[in-house]
């Protein structure tokens, strides 16, 4: 029995000029022939490969046209799922697309799953399990920075570094086991010494993809950033500046609730998700608030911090006991209103912050922008230049894979230090490569499948 | 019934008395099966047509093994003996590897007595040409005079002599190895029932006249001086040992070899057979490594009855007249006579993907395969697989489930799971690199591993499973004691630990612990503690235990962590073309294969890990929907 077909709107729902419709599965060509016409009214017999169709799609019982559409054939296996596929481009609006998918389920599909159309594509051998998994990011992806990481994913960069470990791994071993397996033929033993920088070579190599996964899972879930400081600095300004500019794309993470006070934006390809404590509860008693469960879940669920003081007062009390409950993590202190007559100097808070970034800038002239922004971008990055070979792990199985091969070839070379025969540090190598093959999918483990498909059924 | 009849009628028939067929007559016979073996020629069984040695890395494993579950190819070995060496003892434990070199017509000798002790068992000089079935179920064999004997199983042990051909230079006949008849007509009777036949190739080097070479130009290869055994039973402490010798090939041999190529059989098209890369010929070694300025070549005693010397790494196929140049470009070899040329043989062998894991004919009742003719090469991967086809054809009559050996019990296992999941497209030679739980399957603990589920299959004897349930009872009481002593920094014990290049102690420890480190031995510490007096193996079998035990512990986590793929059951009734979205590739080699679980599944190649993805959704399914009955 081959695989049924399936289908489902693949646009995302909303007002927009146009809306996509795909049918995947052996049935899609009868479905096609069934419901298109061409603009001579037609039934369609061939369709000729990845060219586009102009026509119409019909209710094939009553011959009533539904929409005008255009319509594209792209046949197994070059097709994103490897199996038969149409897409219909339609007029976008729910209605329209609803309309169409209906005809297309009544005539021999059902509605795919969430996240069917890929996990066939991983089924079908179209893409590996990072790559699957960066299809999930891409569609949920948030600026184009996350998106062009997700792209990165997919498109195998972190397969090809994760190739490029194996393969230290991988001759070592040949060497260790030709040597194993004919004792008597010459072949060189192992130089210990060797092995052991090789080892911590490919260590190095996993490290430098485990520093990315901080970067990465801001590509993917925002910057989870926070604007305290004490009423009236100026934190809702701030707040409305940098949406008014960079208001994000997509505005909602699926499966969380939006909350009145957090917002999303596109900071220079930055996803940052950010709270106003402003929003809380700006009546009450400030060093109060400071205390409340919910700033101070906020506070520790925050990656940056960005500290409001008003440059037109003289600093006071209140913004002395803030700064002091800030938890450890980045701050930046944006001193406010700078349009006005000063009575804070920028400079005295940079004397006593220490390492903290301090940024001028008025809220409400819209001023200064460009220096936080700048802050920002330098705390995310740390100066590293992106290139688009880069890749960032976003992902906690690979993190958690990476460790796992961190630790398994630290026990390799702690073998090897300690004189225990080679075959031991053998163990762990062939560990390390399970641990690595489970990111890209050349190892098999039921509790990984079972964990991805999970994923799949979550995302769309 | 009359009596001719009568005669003609067995439990078992085996056809082969090759190390295969041997070791499947005397399981099935010692399972109290009547058994017949028979064989082209009474001279010849257990022959060694090719090195005189047995066991190395991983092979000594098998035999190490083979003995624990009962069989008997290592007392045989132990007696024929006339070296012994324990290889790769500077490396870990569980490559340390014993290989003899064996007296052939000792061996022989000694194997035809152990079958000639077996009460049930008959060993008959026949030519078979016909399999007899009954639909899909054996019932007999046809022999070249006629004779139809009738069994309820047989075992299929025919070596590399299925329509054998032997090729050197341009001469090329019908044969089995060193001159015997090849057995012609059982091939198309087995294609005729349906069985997938394919061909391979194999070689042997020449053997050379020990009067003629001269051994100043060579290097010596003793044997250890300690005696080995590889038997659990074997008790033989003294044994007079043949050295080997070691040489080189040339610039020479090399050039003779390269400007001889147009007559080389391998390269003219004359040889088909597919040979094994891990065992090339001289000329292959050549061309395939044309940097490599001198191969070792090992010159070996084949006994202490005969002047032939087996000349190791020279395997070949070339003309007569090339074969005596080249080795005579060798020094030490420069007057060698040749007492026999080296050859290639092309022999008809099956797929083995048709075998199960009891080696069983997966589309037939009661027919066993075992040895070469399954794809292997090698004497002990044939005798291995010979106790393992005889054990189960003995079970099959009686009416018991198989019995398996799972790859992280044994070699055996690893080589038995390799050929039936993954096929072979080479003569197929076990290594230690195919064990992915190495440190587990150490050539000292076979009988910890293996013998209980001998004993258990009706195989083992009682004494054998006696001595292993000793020494099992013993190592653990000994762990123990030695977790329980507890020693203080005494100045004599850190004099000890100074004097081996260790660190002197801080604090108290136990026993156990002080032999954790590197450099401590039992032996090291054994009167200072006051420890008791052990053999040997039980004091090795401790210090592998104690040294490694962190590794050993990670292994069998693995084997915990595999299990659960390997206990996820496929039913033998799936029909592998109504699971959704399948390779093409992966439908059908699944559906040949017809894996038990889906970690076998997932060794075969061709099989990806999204297929497997797809079978454990598919299992899921299964088990859900028949919950939900």
């Amino acid at each position: 029995m081959e695989a049924d077909t399936i289908a489902a709107i693949a646009t995302s729902a909303g007002e927009a000029g146009i809306g996509i419709v795909r049918v995947s599965g052996p049935a899609s060509i009868k479905i096609a022939r069934a419901v298109f016409r061409n603009f001579r009214n037609e039934t369609v017999m061939n369709f000729i490969a990845r060219k586009m169709n102009y026509g119409k799609l019909v209710d094939p019982i009553t011959e009533e046209p539904i929409d005008e559409v255009l319509c594209v054939y792209m046949p197994a296996p070059y097709s994103y799922t490897c199996e038969d596929v149409f897409e219909f481009q339609t007029h976008g609006g729910t209605a329209v697309l609803r309309s169409v998918l209906g005809v297309l389920l009544r005539n021999g599909s059902r509605l795919a799953m969430p996240g069917e159309f890929t996990q066939r594509a991983y089924l079908n051998g179209r893409i590996d399990l990072s790559q699957a998994e960066a299809v999930m990011d891409i569609i949920r992806a948030k600026t184009e920075s996350s998106l062009k990481n997700a792209t990165g994913l997919l498109s195998g960069n972190l397969s090809i570094r994760i190739a490029g470990i194996r393969k230290i791994l991988l001759d070592f071993l040949a060497h260790i086991e030709a040597n194993l397996d004919y004792p008597e033929e010459e072949i060189s033993a192992i130089d210990g010494d060797k092995m052991e920088t090789e080892l911590l070579a490919a260590i190095q190599l996993i490290d430098d993809l485990l520093a990315t996964a901080q970067k990465g899972i801001i590509f993917r879930e925002g910057l989870r950033t926070v604007i305290v400081g004490r009423p009236n600095v100026g934190k809702s300004s701030l707040m409305n500046a940098l949406l008014g500019e960079n208001r994000a794309l997509v505005t909602e993470i699926p499966g969380t609730t939006r909350d009145s006070i957090e917002e999303y934006l596109n900071l220079r390809g930055i996803p940052l998700r950010i709270v106003d404590t402003a929003g809380l509860r700006e009546s009450e008693d400030l060093i109060e608030l400071m205390g409340i469960q919910r700033t101070k879940d906020f506070l520790s669920s925050a990656a940056l911090i960005l500290f409001l003081i008003d440059a037109s007062q003289p600093p006071t009390a209140d913004d002395e006991a803030i700064f002091r409950s800030l938890p450890p993590v980045p701050v930046i202190i944006v001193v406010n209103k700078v349009d006005l007559p000063q009575l804070t100097d920028s400079k005295q808070w940079a004397d006593r912050v220490g390492s903290h970034r301090v940024v001028s800038l008025s809220a409400k002239e819209g001023t200064g922008f460009e220096e936080l922004e700048q802050a920002i971008e330098q705390l995310v990055f740390q100066g590293a230049v992106q290139s688009n070979e880069a890749v960032f792990i976003n992902n906690s199985r690979h993190v958690e894979s990476l460790n796992r091969a961190h630790e398994q070839l630290l026990s390799a070379v702690t073998a090897l230090r300690e004189g225990l025969p080679v075959d031991c540090a053998v163990v762990d190598l062939r560990e390390v490569l399970e641990s690595l093959g489970q990111i890209t999918g050349e190892s098999v483990s039921d509790e990984v499948v079972r964990e991805i498909f999970a994923k799949f059924c979550l995302g769309k | 019934m009359d009596g001719a009849e009568k005669h003609n009628i067995y439990d078992i028939i085996v056809v082969g008395a090759g190390h295969a067929g041997c070791e499947a007559a005397l399981a099935a016979a010692r399972m109290g099966c009547t058994t017949l073996l028979v064989t082209l020629n009474m001279d010849n069984i257990a022959m060694m047509p090719c090195n005189p040695s047995v066991g190395g890395p991983a092979k000594g494993h098998l035999v190490r093994e083979i003995d624990a579950l009962g069989g008997e190819m290592g007392i045989a070995a132990d007696r024929a003996s006339i070296q012994m060496r324990m290889l790769n003892t500077a490396k870990g434990p569980a490559v340390h590897a014993l290989r003899a070199q064996a007296d052939k017509l000792e061996y022989q000798k000694v194997m035809r007595q152990a079958l000639g002790n077996e009460p049930l068992l008959d060993v008959r000089q026949l030519l078979v040409e016909e399999l007899l079935l009954e639909g899909k179920t054996v019932t007999g064999v046809v022999t070249e005079h006629g004779e139809k004997i009738l069994c309820k199983a047989l075992v299929l042990a025919t070596g590399t002599y299925l329509r054998g051909r032997v090729i050197i230079g341009d001469t090329a006949f019908e044969g089995g190895p060193n001159g015997q008849r090849s057995a012609v007509k059982l091939s198309a009777s087995l294609s005729l029932a349906g069985i997938c036949m394919r061909r391979f190739k194999t070689g042997t080097p020449a053997r050379v006249d020990a009067k003629s070479i001269d051994y100043s130009q060579m290097k010596i290869q003793p044997g250890d001086e300690e005696t080995h055994n590889f038997s659990f039973l074997s008790e033989i402490t003294e044994r007079e040992q043949q050295p080997c010798w070691l040489t080189y090939t040339t610039p020479e041999t090399h050039h003779l070899i390269r400007e001889n190529l147009h007559r080389a059989p391998l390269y003219t098209g004359q040889i088909e057979g597919i040979g094994p890369r891990y065992c090339p010929s001289i000329e292959v070694k050549i061309v395939n490594f044309p940097d490599k300025e001198a191969h070792q070549v090992f010159i070996e005693p084949e006994g202490t009855s005969t002047q032939e010397m087996y000349v190791q790494g020279m395997s070949t196929s070339m003309p007569t007249d090339v074969q005596i140049a080249m080795l005579q470009s060798i020094p030490g070899l420069k007057n060698a006579r040749i007492m026999r040329y080296g050859y290639a043989i092309e022999y008809d062998c099956i797929d083995p993907t048709q075998l199960d894991l009891s080696l069983a004919f997966k589309d037939f009742r009661g027919l066993f395969a075992a040895g070469q003719v399954n794809g292997s090469s090698g004497y002990e991967e044939a005798a291995a697989q010979g106790l393992i086809a005889g054990l189960n054809a003995a079970r099959w009559v009686k009416g018991f489930p198989a019995v398996v050996v799972q790859r992280s019990e044994g070699y055996i296992g690893v080589l038995i799971d390799d050929l039936v999941t993954k096929g072979t497209n080479e003569p197929y030679r076990i290594m230690t690199s195919r064990a992915e739980y190495r440190l587990l399957l150490r050539h000292d603990n076979a009988d910890l591993r293996l013998t209980r589920k001998g004993f258990e299959a009706g195989l083992a004897s009682v004494e054998r499973w006696e001595r292993t349930e000793q020494k099992i009872r013993l190592v653990e009481t000994m762990l123990e004691q030695l977790k329980g002593i507890t020693i203080g920094p005494t100045e004599p014990l850190q004099k000890i630990l100074r004097e081996l290049g260790s660190t002197e102690m801080r604090t108290g420890s136990s026993a156990y612990d002080l032999l954790k480190r590197p450099n401590v031995s039992y032996s090291s510490i054994q009167a200072e503690l006051s420890l008791p007096q052990l053999n040997p193996e039980i004091v090795f079998q401790l210090e592998v235990m104690i040294k490694y035990e962190g590794y050993i512990k990670k292994q069998i986590e693995q084997v915990r962590r595999a299990g659960s793929l390997e206990a996820k059951l496929l039913p033998v009734t799936i029909d592998y073309a109504t699971v959704k979205s399948l390779s093409t590739e992966a439908r059908q080699k699944l559906s040949k294969i017809r894996p038990v679980s889906i970690g076998q599944a997932a060794r075969i190649s061709g099989v990806s890990p999204a297929d497997i993805s797809l079978l454990l959704i598919y299992t899921e399914q299964l088990r859900r929907g028949q919950h939900a009955e």
